[in-house]
């Protein structure tokens, strides 16, 4: 056995690796800064020029409330929402988190995707919170890839500010449309989720790692165009859709 | 250069070899440790004018977490095993503080989630409650993690600090 000292000792090893190339970092930086203002920009006037001529999407089912009762919300804040999305034996839901960091002070939620198991128990979860905007300004917060938590596949999820009941992106080349439900804590918060037909990752088979059963680089999902309408078809404000990851 | 991007030089040159060697614990791997740190400078820099006045070290050990975690998906299914191997492990690292492969070794046997906590909690130093807001989840999540991680790596947790936080129980 080993004492907690020496093991930390252990870590605390110097790193002997080159210094870091400071001047990329910071053009690499710039390059990140201008996409993202940039982006926002392109996708807010492809939404002004597009809100005339699109036909609405049809609204989403509503979806289930996940029995209060029967959930061990452990972490949660706020009711969890079934999404009718499975991982093997799970029943994927989503719900919220309180947000206790000193770094974001206007951070004060995010977004959890967790496998609920047959008893309710909640876990493992995948939590997400916005670091690019206030927690509640209006438009779309903390979007994460599709990714997959302890053997479970979990979807690509976030939620909106305002009175959208329908949330739609582009995914590989056509308009899909998330799931929605509104927060059990604020009713101006809209989580949303997407299918896993819709959004998802696609491995790359040819990796030794596939075939292995590892983890496997791959394409990450294709999205763009990130819309938000109100239950008349208005279109809302985007706020900044960044995804995290 | 502009003030602002002396003191992101400064603070890039101090933070880095920190960020890359908890990196590495991470992943194991000294390039996807270096990609990893660097991509935590890039969108520490980004957005550099409102995390300068804050805690920018916070932020770029939470980007850069939040990147690694990101490389947690598994396409496909691996065969979880959470148990304890069946024999104890014939090295101990007592004996050998300094074989760095042992200690990656014995990191890679843990799931990623614990690893992630061990690495925060005791490279990083940071409280149980800063390790569970880092990884968004509960500070009992955190404990049980942890706990589990140590015996996993047999570490004792008879350290007075570790007592005096509860995690033994």
């Amino acid at each position: 056995m080993t004492d907690l000292d020496t093991f930390r000792a252990a870590l605390q090893q110097p790193d002997e690796g080159r210094p870091p190339a400071i001047a990329d970092i910071m053009r690499a930086g710039r390059r990140l800064r201008r996409k993202r203002r940039f982006g926002y920009g392109a996708v807010v006037a492809a939404a002004l020029v597009a809100v005339t001529a699109v036909a609405w999407p049809t609204t989403a089912p509503p979806a289930t409330v996940w029995p209060a009762a029967a959930v061990d919300a452990e972490g949660s804040w706020g009711q969890p929402v079934a999404t009718g999305l499975r991982s093997g034996k799970h029943e994927i839901v989503v719900t919220a988190f309180h947000n206790v960091n000193q770094a974001y002070p206007d951070i004060t939620f995010g977004v959890r995707a967790c496998a609920a198991d047959t008893s309710g128990k909640l876990g493992p979860c995948h939590n997400q919170f916005d670091d690019v905007a206030p927690d509640r300004s209006p438009g779309f917060h903390a979007i994460g890839l599709p990714s997959n938590l302890d053997y479970v596949d979990l979807p690509m999820y976030g939620y909106y500010v305002g009175p959208a009941t329908t949330i739609t992106v582009d995914s590989r080349g056509r308009t899909v449309t998330a799931d929605t439900a509104v927060w059990s804590e604020d009713p101006e918060v809209v989580l949303f989720w997407f299918d896993f037909k819709d959004v998802y990752l696609k491995p790359d088979k040819t990796h030794p790692n596939y075939k292995k059963q590892k983890v496997t680089p791959g394409e990450l999902p294709d999205v763009a165009n990130w819309s938000a309408y109100d239950e008349s078809g208005r279109k809302l404000p985007l706020g900044k859709p960044f995804v995290i990851g | 250069m502009a003030r602002g991007d002396t003191e992101f030089s400064e603070f890039a040159a101090a933070g880095f070899h920190r960020l890359r060697r908890a990196a590495y614990l991470l992943t194991g791997n000294a390039q996807h440790a270096e990609d990893a740190a660097q991509a935590a400078l890039v969108k520490t820099y980004a957005a550099w004018r409102r995390v300068r006045r804050q805690d920018p070290y916070a932020y770029a050990r939470k980007v850069m977490v939040n990147h690694l975690k990101d490389q947690w998906r598994r396409p496909l299914r691996e065969d979880a095993r959470d148990q304890l191997p069946e024999r104890p492990s014939p090295q101990d690292l007592a004996g050998d503080v300094t074989d760095q492969r042992w200690l990656l070794d014995a990191l890679a046997r843990l799931a990623d989630r614990e690893r992630a906590v061990v690495v925060l909690r005791h490279f990083f130093d940071l409280s149980e409650k800063d390790v569970a807001a880092e990884l968004g989840v509960a500070v009992g999540t955190v404990k049980s993690l942890n706990a589990r991680a140590l015996a996993k790596l047999r570490v004792t947790l008879d350290s007075p600090d570790f007592a005096a936080n509860g995690a033994c129980s």
